[in-house]
């Protein structure tokens, strides 16, 4: 797990460090404070485990950020400091030009001395669903190293790739993605290509029905959990959820030199998902948009198999009865996975406690600070807030009143 | 000086952070406060947030609350038995008549240097007899100005400005520079 995390000349945050809780950290504080630029920041260091450099030939770096992490596995820990170089294209995400990134591995090794390991070259050669052949070129793109790399102690390498494949499951959930459910497709496709199914060109909206319908072909334990609580026995937010799958084929032909025809028949099967709430059968687009977002946070709380999951305001569009059933479920599923919430709602608070609370506030000088809200008060204060929610009220309402301020 | 204030509006507590300031260095007080968010939040509240303040390190207390359509001795009875028997080395009691904002209506000149004015407002004589002082200051931002007054933005930087003399026409200011001057000097 992560247990601090750093980060440098990184939008709003200049100099800011932020340390988990092993389980479930809240983060509050005005807008604009900078609480999404630290997710954007998590995310940044995910970033990392999908692609080297990629990018670095099209253009310069406009930022150069540092990311420090501590990771515990076990007892041990291990420190990643990375320098990271990136622009910021016009869908505001963070492109990765360049990076360095160096271990402090000496509870695996017994030496101080840094490692030079790419958290991609560690998730690549790591990685379950590679071909024969793939995982021939990376091992052997290993091997081709400098021969000191090859002295590299076992242990600190397979917890390199323990964390690499940690933050590639990273996840990120937020209330601005599923807005709007009427620009949600109706239906989708999926072209069935060497023998593996792909959706077509699937972001936002479109991909979480076919992810959604990915585990309900497969029936998974998350599947049936998650309709456990979204179905009639659990919130009964849906009664049912089905999928209508219609194939088609189409046929395409090519010339190649010499005057052969070559026929190409392309599968692909079109995707109608279905939701049944009290009598009506409903296309995904006819949802409301709470009704949306609650499936969707829902979903990907209980079937994905996440290590980390980020969540931004689960409260948006949900009703207070609704919101406390899932502020139940995120802090049952903390126990599983590191989650790291945001939140304006003061009824959000009420139903966590204050050690897992962190004031998020920025001053133009000093850009984003994070604060624990245990370790920002004195004893005297801690224990008035102690009194205060034994005998008079609850931590959103301390909040709410203008008591967690300076 | 660590002051309990426990307010109906966060705008409220600004304002009175602010005309703080102008009786007293910045530097030798601090606030610590509940907001009511509305008036019966504060009347409900009151005694546990006074005990709680208490206990936070708060060694005196302001209790800040509009008198709009109440009675004032009534008022004031009632919130000084939530407060009295909490052990504060002081506390007072605030009532504006019949809003905060009479207070912010008491100087000119403050007004014309926020919304950068060209000339003086007139503003009425006694602050205290206007009705609706926050639909008086809008009134008269909107004619001057054509800018729209919006209390919770504005609020700070009008008393900001204010001169404390000025203010002091207000009957229901006036406990409060005693409290602040009986209470440094100690």
């Amino acid at each position: 797990m992560i247990t601090r995390f750093e980060i440098s000349n990184y939008r709003s945050c200049l100099n800011c460090s932020f340390d988990f809780q092993p389980h479930l950290s809240v983060l509050i504080g005005p807008n604009s404070s900078g609480k999404t630029n630290i997710m954007n920041a998590l995310l940044l260091l995910r970033k990392l485990t999908e692609e080297e450099h990629y990018h670095s030939h099209e253009e310069e770096p406009t930022d150069k950020s540092k990311l420090k992490v501590l990771f515990k596995i076990g007892e041990k820990k291990a420190i990643l400091t990375a320098t990271v170089g990136t622009y910021t294209d016009e869908k505001n995400n963070d492109v990765v030009v360049s990076s360095r990134q160096l271990w402090y591995m000496k509870d695996f090794t017994g030496n101080a001395k840094r490692l030079n390991i790419s958290l991609f070259l560690a998730r690549s050669i790591d990685r379950p669903r590679m071909g024969k052949n793939e995982l021939f070129y990376y091992r052997s793109g290993y091997y081709h190293y400098p021969v000191k790399m090859r002295k590299i102690h076992e242990s600190a390498w397979k917890a390199i790739m323990t964390i690499a494949r940690f933050i590639s499951e990273m996840r990120y959930y937020s209330a601005s993605q599923f807005t709007n459910p009427g620009k949600c497709p109706i239906s989708f496709e999926i072209e069935e290509e060497g023998g593996k199914r792909r959706g077509l060109r699937l972001y936002g909206h479109a991909k979480f029905l076919y992810d959604l319908f990915g585990s309900f072909k497969a029936n998974s334990n998350g599947y049936q959990q998650f309709f456990d609580i979204i179905g009639p026995s659990g919130i009964d937010l849906v009664q049912n959820i089905d999928f209508q799958e219609i194939v088609t084929s189409s046929v395409e032909y090519s010339v190649k030199s010499g005057g052969r025809v070559r026929k190409r028949t392309r599968e692909k099967m079109l995707v109608i998902p279905r939701f049944t709430i009290g009598r009506h059968e409903l296309s995904p687009n006819q949802l409301s948009e709470g009704t949306f977002k609650t499936i969707t946070l829902l979903f990907y709380l209980v079937t994905e198999a996440s290590s980390i999951l980020l969540v931004e305001e689960p409260e948006v569009c949900v009703h207070h009865g609704l919101l406390s059933s899932i502020v139940e479920l995120i802090k049952a599923y903390s126990l599983n996975k590191q989650i790291v919430l945001s939140t304006h709602s003061d009824f959000v608070l009420d139903q966590v406690s204050p050690a897992n609370v962190y004031k998020v506030s920025s001053t133009p000088q000093q850009g984003t600070k994070v604060t624990h809200i245990p370790k920002s008060m004195s004893k005297r204060e801690l224990a008035a807030l102690k009194d205060y929610l034994q005998t008079e009220g609850n931590l959103g309402e301390y909040w709410k009143h203008g008591a967690l301020e300076s | 000086m660590r002051i309990g204030v426990i307010a109906e509006e966060s705008n409220d507590i600004e304002v009175l952070y602010e005309l703080t300031c102008k009786l007293i260095k910045e530097n030798t007080f601090s606030f610590r406060k509940f907001v009511g968010h509305g008036s019966g939040m504060l009347r409900r509240k009151c005694k546990a947030w006074a005990k709680n303040l208490l206990q936070r390190g708060c060694t005196h207390l302001v209790v800040l609350h509009d008198l709009d359509e109440n009675n004032e001795n009534e008022l004031r009875l009632k919130l000084t038995d939530c407060v009295q028997n909490v052990n504060f080395e002081g506390y007072v009691i605030l009532i504006p008549v019949h809003e905060i904002e009479a207070w912010l209506l008491a100087d000119a000149k403050a007004l014309k240097d926020v919304f950068h004015m060209i000339n003086l407002p007139k503003l009425p004589r006694n602050p205290e007899a206007v009705k609706r002082p926050k639909e008086k200051l809008r009134d008269i931002i909107r004619k001057a100005t054509k800018k729209y007054y919006v209390n919770t933005i504005h609020n700070k930087k009008i008393a900001a400005a204010c001169r404390i003399s000025k203010v002091k026409i207000c009957k229901s200011f006036c406990p409060y520079p005693k409290f602040i001057t009986l209470h440094t000097s100690e």
